[in-house]
């Protein structure tokens, strides 16, 4: 009897030894980037000049910017409900400062295949309220992508009606063209409007 | 027959007779809303409320609207600061006297393909249909893309 219980307490431990290896082993996820603002390292990682299509098809640089605080969100404008409500909740936290020019609402399309110079113009326009839409070829898009550790991802094979999942949050970046702090989709008015008086004030 | 299997029979008779003549109670949409659109915009989303006011629960199976050749119901999930799109494909229950909200960033209709431009003051039809057969027809008011 002792011998059987000690056997099987051994085949056990051989259990969880072997498990404990096909843990550490295994193949990690991919693990998208979660930007969070308040770790110093990643503030000082992320962000950074660069250089864009404007809606007039002219190179847009972001040194341009200097001077202007600025609200950066990454989306497309085929995208039906998180793009058009981030841009939304964006214009009313800029009235809510109670003024147009508190900060520049930035909009940079991860869809450039179908977002050219027209089309992010004609969608930053949609908004009643100055926002600047930028796209680029899809070598500058990724470059920008990766300066902010930014998601976007096609899912779908329809040429037309693919979606693109992509990170929801806002990136603030200050006058000096530095980034500052992120708005997720999450956040209260409150919070958002905290971050904002960061880069304004 | 025996008394006992008559007075069954009766009360099975009552309980089948009020229940199909209960008409269903129509389930009711409430402020049905969308952002104006760009010139070239292939895509948009309806917000509401679905109230069921009757007395069994129902189920929202498809929508349609004649501004889009597809109109479906999906959940907006924020995962790892990822927006993704998740479609409703089962349908949408709701119990009798509760309600379902269409909101941003959140359980949307979804219109692909548009026909047209949406424009502000404007008002669409969404056709909203339930497991019952019962249809509605519930309109949209498109809003400014900024006011909302």
């Amino acid at each position: 009897m002792r011998t059987l219980r000690l056997a099987l307490w051994g085949l056990l431990g051989i259990g969880a030894a072997v498990f404990a290896f096909l843990l550490a082993t295994r193949d990690p996820a991919p693990a998208p980037q979660v930007v969070t603002f308040d770790d110093t390292d990643v503030q000082a990682s992320l962000g950074g000049r660069f250089t864009l299509t404007g809606a007039d098809g002219q190179p847009f640089d972001s040194a341009s910017l200097q001077g202007t605080p600025y609200a950066l969100f990454f989306g497309f404008t085929h995208c039906p409900d998180v793009c058009p409500t981030t841009l939304a909740r964006l214009v009313k936290l800029r009235r809510d400062l109670g003024d147009d020019a508190a900060f520049a609402i930035v909009f940079v399309t991860v869809d450039p295949e179908r977002d050219g110079p027209e089309e992010v113009g004609k969608y930053a326009e949609l908004f009643d309220t100055p926002i600047i839409g930028l796209t680029g070829s899809r070598e500058q898009i990724e470059t920008v992508k990766k300066q902010y550790g930014v998601f976007g991802e096609k899912v779908g094979e329809d040429p037309d009606t693919y979606n693109v999942e992509h990170t929801a949050s806002v990136f603030l970046i200050g006058k000096d063209g530095k980034f500052v702090a992120t708005i997720a989709p999450e956040e209260g008015r409150e919070a958002a409007l905290a971050k904002l008086k960061r880069i304004v004030g | 027959m025996h008394i006992k299997t008559f007075f069954a029979a009766l009360a099975a008779s009552a309980l089948c007779a009020c229940q199909p003549a209960q008409p269903a109670a129509t389930p009711h949409v409430e402020d049905a809303w969308a952002r104006s659109t760009a010139p070239g915009q292939s895509m948009a989303a309806i917000y509401m409320t679905v109230t069921n006011e009757g007395e069994t629960p129902v189920r929202l199976v498809a929508v349609s609207s004649d501004v889009a050749g597809k109109a479906s119901m999906h959940q907006t999930l924020v995962e790892n600061g990822i927006a993704r799109m998740h479609p409703i494909d089962k349908g949408l229950a709701i119990e009798p006297g509760d309600y379902a909200t269409f909101q941003p960033n959140g359980d949307h209709v979804m219109l692909e393909g548009l026909k047209r431009q949406l424009t502000p003051g404007e008002t669409i039809t969404l056709t909203l249909r339930f497991a019952d057969g019962a249809s509605v027809e519930a309109p949209v008011a498109i809003v400014e893309a900024g006011s909302r």
